[in-house]
């Protein structure tokens, strides 16, 4: 466990580059009116003059005003478009994160007054791992790491060899700068922005900062050999981790105590007990070089014990980043950044191994041979510099996106009345717009035909539909747009065989596409984008077994409380029970609460509210699990 | 000497990484203020016909307008009251009137949320239990 923990060294956060996280329109929907903007809202911040969004129509023309903005929310980018005409719509957007500088691009389509024939898939694509970040980003941690170990040990460990660390240091600076410039190289490649508009840019001060604080070191080891050189440079050391650290994925993650500072202050921490680790063995091996001796025996005994509160250190901070980068166990070993991170898993637990022959079997010996303690060094420092090369890779590449309910197929299994049909039906993705329907039976008989009947259960807002499905192997299966709008469905398998024809009833509800951010207590916060620009605030209160309270909060486009004169009706649904309408109260202009007494299971609240001033109805919804 | 150079890059490490305390984006934010309820005061039994509630904010002001979570800053937000763990107000005020509460032992709770009527990324809450007669 504890390797496992260390392994996941200097991992990014779940929401690791700027993904498409949702929009609106949404991906795939159909709309009756055209709309007058597309908004996009990712997963982190993205630098606007680095982003770019085009909007398609199905003859390639465009239809976007080419006024990309970011307004109001600093994580969502807006394009004004003029849609005059019926028809299916593309979106293709390419955006660079403004918290590392790593690019995404992707589309989607959405239809005006027809299903969109395209794929409606939001794909965000980023760009394969860059060799040459990697390049940069590995030599800037090797030598960020030479630099603070090397400063240390001179300070506290091997006070007389201060003289020959210096070199040590100033190659370490020299090294991590040259990284520097490979990454700013990589930068400047990848955003396309000329020089002067990159460092102006946060990722571009990022990499000033750094490469600044490394040259500081450099000089201050250069300038003299005292202690307050060194203590100099161990200075600028932190700093230029600081730097790495506060330009990184930690800076955009959320941690429990509010906003990003422990993740940062953790990641600072994760990074210099690595430096202590291993520049500061490097540093060691060079300070103990040649005969034995009473002073170098010391120096090995005290850096022994630096480096026993690193390990613990770098496995304590590393488990607790890698419980928030990866999220599920799928993640590990279905991705190459899962794969990356089973690397670092072996190599560090061989470097734990390592760690225990030195304390257990060479640390005693060293008043007499150093000779095994030089051996194992080696091997651990190469094991560490294998380390660090996974570190970079995992740095270049997007962490698997968490499995969230919204992107998980819908399932239903039920009987016919006469038990005589077992239906399995599979909605993929199980969002309102296209999606694929595949049925697997069980019956005596094999039919000659299957189809779908699809009701809407959350209104009278459109009449039923039919869908035939084809065969494919043992199911049955088909792609279209029945499940038109979000809500719940009463979706009824009908067989026809030569003899009998059976209808299996089933109910679905489509997955509500929320942002959410955790809350105290384990209460969950999400907010939905809505139709014309509106919004909602919602949650469960308190989320467990027993008496809840539901809030429904609406808001305008300009993030105003929106008025919503008639109550709404607000609805709690379970799979395998009826949809029930739960007593609501206002407590303001847009904002009700409903009670309920709840059970165990997967819960899906909806409300439909009319605001004031319209008559078409809004429907916020989410789910959570109890 | 060492180890006050040692001390020194702590507390630089220390200054530097909570520098950056002011919220990322998309992320709950935190208030500093202190919500604590005077009246009634726990184990008090009070006339359930109207029950006095007084609050006191610390660092903190209330308002009775509602904004995304976009537009929410910090130490500005609502005062929720809940009794028995349902809600009596959502734009509660430091001087509130409960009426007719039921004879018998109540729990109230009061919390000062943000204007998006979403708590804070750690909660402000004032608990106290009390009898009404």
């Amino acid at each position: 466990m504890i390797a496992l923990g260390a392994s996941l060294l200097a991992a990014p956060g779940a929401l690791a580059h700027a993904n498409l996280g949702s929009s609106d329109p949404a991906a795939g929907a159909r709309l009756d009116t055209p709309p007058s903007e597309i908004v996009m809202h990712f997963t982190e911040q993205p630098e606007l003059s680095l982003s770019g969004a085009q909007v398609l129509s199905s003859d390639g023309a465009r239809v976007d005003d080419g006024n990309l903005r970011q307004e109001p929310d600093p994580r969502a980018l807006v394009i004004g478009v003029k849609i005059t005409a019926h028809g299916t719509y593309t979106v293709a957007w390419h955006c660079i994160s403004k918290v590392d500088g790593h690019a995404t691009a992707g589309s989607f389509a959405f239809g005006v007054g027809v299903n969109p024939s395209a794929p409606k898939k939001n794909l965000p694509t980023g760009p394969p791992p860059n060799p040459i970040e990697m390049t940069g980003r590995f030599f800037f941690i090797i030598g960020t790491v030479l630099v603070f170990g090397g400063a240390l040990v001179a300070l506290f460990v091997a006070t007389g060899a201060r003289r020959i660390l210096r070199r040590y240091v100033i190659a370490g600076a020299l090294a991590g700068s040259a990284g520097v410039i490979v990454l700013a190289l990589a930068e400047h490649g990848t955003t396309h922005a000329s020089w002067s508009v990159l460092f102006k840019l946060t990722i571009g001060q990022a990499l000033i900062e750094r490469v600044a604080a490394l040259v500081l070191a450099a000089v201050a080891v250069a300038v003299a050999v005292r202690w307050w050189s060194y203590a100099l440079a161990l200075l600028f050391a932190a700093g230029a981790m600081f730097a790495d650290v506060h330009a990184g994925h930690a800076d955009a993650t959320y941690s429990w105590i509010g906003g990003p500072v422990l993740e940062v202050l953790v990641q600072c921490v994760h990074f210099a007990s690595a430096a202590v680790w291993m520049g500061g063995l490097g540093a060691l091996l060079i300070a103990i070089r040649g005969g034995e001796s009473e002073d170098k025996a010391s120096a090995v005994v005290r850096y022994a014990r630096f480096a026993a509160l690193s390990i613990f250190v770098v496995a304590a901070s590393g488990l607790y980043r890698a419980i928030g980068a990866i999220g599920s166990w799928h993640g590990v070993f279905h991705s190459g950044y899962g794969y990356s991170v089973i690397a670092k898993t072996v190599l560090l637990g061989l470097l734990a191994l390592l760690a225990v022959r030195q304390r257990f079997f060479n640390l005693d010996k060293v008043r007499t041979t150093l000779a095994g303690l030089r051996r194992v060094g080696k091997a651990e420092l190469t094991v560490g510099l294998a380390i660090f090369i996974a570190t970079a890779i995992l740095l270049g590449l997007s962490p698997p996106p968490p499995v969230s309910a919204a992107s998980a197929p819908l399932v239903a299994d039920a009987m016919d009345l006469g038990h005589t049909v077992s239906a399995h039906l599979v909605v993929s993705p199980g969002q309102a717009g296209i999606n694929t329907f595949t049925v697997s039976l069980k019956t005596s008989e094999r039919p000659q035909t299957v189809s779908l009947r699809f009701v809407y259960a959350s209104g009278s807002a459109i009449g039923p539909s039919v869908l035939p499905l084809e065969r494919r192997g043992n199911a049955w299966t088909a792609t279209a747009a029945n499940l038109s709008i979000q809500g719940l469905w009463n979706v009824t398998v009908v067989t026809q065989g030569a003899t009998t024809s059976s209808e299996v009833p089933l109910e679905i509800a489509t997955h509500c596409v929320t942002d959410a951010v955790p809350g105290p207590n384990g209460l969950i916060l999400y907010t939905q984008t809505l139709s014309g620009g509106n919004s909602d605030s919602m949650y469960l209160d308190p989320g467990r077994v027993g008496h809840n309270e539901i809030h429904f909060t609406f808001f305008d486009p300009k993030g105003n409380e929106l008025p919503v004169p008639d109550e709404p009706t607000i609805t709690a649904w379970r799979p395998g029970t009826n949809a029930r309408g739960l007593a609501l109260r206002r407590f303001s202009a847009g904002h009700f609460i409903a009670s309920a007494r709840l059970g165990r299971g997967k819960w899906r609240f909806e409300a439909d509210a009319v605001p004031k001033g319209t008559t078409q109805p809004l429907r916020a919804c989410f789910e959570q699990t109890i | 000497m060492r180890k006050m150079a040692l001390g020194a890059v702590i507390l630089l490490a220390m200054v530097a990484c909570n520098s950056n305390s002011n919220g990322s984006v998309g992320t709950r934010p935190t208030s500093t203020a202190k919500l604590t309820i005077l009246q009634p005061t726990t184990g008090s039994t009070v006339d359930g016909k109207d029950v006095e509630v007084k609050l006191s904010l610390v660092g903190g002001t209330v308002t009775t307008v509602t904004v995304s979570s976009a537009r929410i800053q910090p130490n500005i937000g609502h005062i929720h009251l809940r009794l028995d763990g349902n809600t009596i107000t959502l734009l509660g005020h430091l001087d509130n009137h409960i009426k007719n509460v039921k004879a018998g032992q109540h729990i109230l709770e009061a919390e000062y949320v943000a204007q998006d009527h979403l708590p804070w990324a750690k909660d402000i809450l004032s608990t106290v239990s009390f009898t009404a007669r």
